[in-house]
């Protein structure tokens, strides 16, 4: 159900004074599209942010392994490449 | 002398050209840009209002003291010194290049880039699947033009970022990679259902994650991180990409001493493979990789708890506002001498609530939010005609 702006001011310093920020995370997400829309913008860009710069860590996780995984290829190829033993 | 004066400022600007065109680099590929269609003049700015807002918003954010007098004179069609129109020069050079460096970002700020990020990050996916892509996309812009006129470093670090991300993930090259891995460890013995268990093992895990846990994760996260960075120098490149690992096998004969030489062997890379396509794992590298100080996130925050939300909407709430309204009067009173505000004449009262206002801005804008307090800094922060009209209520 939709909230007032006052009602979503009311619930979000109820939420801020228990200091629970996980609840406060969730409520934000699950009211986002009823927040002001400067606050929408500012949200959105923060979180949009964050995404871009953790797959760009995924990404460069994936050049690391792709490079062990050479590593690999080039250890079996050597005559004394050892057998994993995990 | 006059001659001197304006040779002097000739060969001024011809530095300034220089300057600035090796300062207009492309934000996808660092190279030299043109500013071609980008390249406003003061007239077509003027002409516009929308253009011209934008102006005003970049004009203020690099230097407001300076600007206002400019603005002022502008508005009551005075003509500008001799400084004040170098300074106007300077400024729309600095915006024709946010505006250039805009346009390019659009080839790669598209609304299939904002679905791709929404698919894969569960707030940006919650967030897009009440609004809308096109209305996201909408918002997004906005919010990167605004950005890019505002705070050129956080900007262009974050351009920067799409850009390279984008071209390190296409054609999902991630899960490629990941897939790789998979096969490469079975290839090699390692079964797949093992995999998963590695990690909890080696960490000497149960169940969840309690706060031991986490540190021991965190830690492996670390340990495993090096064992990359290690095997990255084992084979010779310090910025890793697929061109030079396959270079590196190319020349194996070459290399083979040196893999030799190092402490790293196959069964050790393996392990860290198995741990690398660990969810949670992957998760904590992540983070540290972004910990790392070249990938840390933008802009740098200071809002980040609820104890720092809670302080900032108490230093902005209106007790505290009249406070410092106070102080502020006080030291203007003493500055000019003032024995009573009724000797305030009301050009000098009108300057006094001006400055205060753009002061009370300026204190506002370090508070700096990550994630959804920079939406809740938003709703508790006051606007700038807001707290224009509250300081104008506080004059005794």
């Amino acid at each position: 159900m939709a909230l007032t702006p006052e009602q979503l001011r009311t619930e979000i310093d109820r939420l801020l004074e228990a200091g629970d920020e996980s609840a406060l995370k969730d409520f934000m997400l699950e009211h986002f599209s009823e927040l002001p829309e400067s606050a929408q913008s500012e949200m959105l860009l923060a979180s949009f942010s964050d995404a871009v710069e953790s797959r760009l860590a995924d990404a460069k996780i994936s050049e690391l392994q792709d490079s062990a995984l050479s590593a690999i290829d080039a250890l079996e190829a050597s005559e004394g490449g050892e057998k994993p033993r995990v | 002398m006059l001659r001197m004066g304006i040779e002097l400022r000739k060969v001024r600007r011809s530095i300034e050209e220089k300057a600035e065109k090796a300062a207009v680099k492309d934000p996808l590929t660092g190279e030299q840009m043109e500013l071609g269609e980008h390249a406003k003049s003061q007239e077509d700015i003027w002409q516009d209002p929308e253009e011209q807002a934008k102006f005003l918003q970049f004009f203020g954010a690099k230097d407001s003291r300076k600007a206002k007098p400019i603005i002022d004179a502008l508005e009551n069609k005075r003509l500008l010194t001799e400084s004040q129109q170098t300074y106007v020069d300077e400024s729309l050079r600095g915006y024709n290049i946010r505006r250039a460096e805009m346009g390019r970002l659009e080839q790669i700020f598209t609304p299939d880039y904002v679905r791709d990020i929404a698919d894969t990050d569960k707030s940006v996916g919650l967030m897009v699947k009440q609004i809308g892509l096109e209305r996201a996309h909408e918002l997004l812009r906005g919010q990167l033009e605004k950005l890019s006129l505002d705070d050129a470093k956080s900007y262009s670090k974050l351009v920067k970022s799409m850009s390279e991300e984008r071209t390190l993930s296409e054609g999902g090259w991630t899960a490629y990679v990941n897939n790789k891995v998979s096969h490469t460890l079975e290839r090699i013995g390692i079964a797949q259902e093992d995999m998963g268990g590695y990690v909890a093992s080696s960490l000497n895990m149960t169940a969840g994650f309690d706060r031991a846990a986490r540190t021991n994760l965190e830690s492996a996260a670390r340990e495993n991180m090096n064992i990359f960075m290690k095997i990255a120098d084992t084979i010779g490149a310090k910025k890793i990409s697929r061109g030079r690992a396959e270079s590196f096998i190319d020349s194996f004969e070459k290399q083979r001493d040196l893999l030799q030489k190092s402490n790293l062997h196959l069964a050790d890379i393996a392990k860290v493979l198995k741990a690398s396509i660990t969810p949670e794992m992957r998760q904590e590298m992540q983070r540290v990789m972004m910990e790392g100080g070249e990938m840390k996130g933008v802009p740098e925050t200071n809002v980040n708890t609820i104890q720092e939300l809670r302080a900032a909407r108490e230093e902005f709430e209106e007790g505290a506002v009249k406070k410092r309204f106070g102080e502020a009067l006080k030291a203007e009173s003493k500055r000019l001498k003032k024995k009573s505000l009724s000797a305030y004449s009301p050009a000098e009262k009108s300057a006094f609530i001006d400055s205060f206002v753009d002061t009370e801005v300026s204190l506002q804008k370090k508070k700096i939010g990550r994630g959804i307090f920079t939406a809740l800094l938003n709703i508790f922060l006051k606007s700038k005609p807001d707290i224009k009209t509250h300081a104008a209520s506080l004059w005794p």
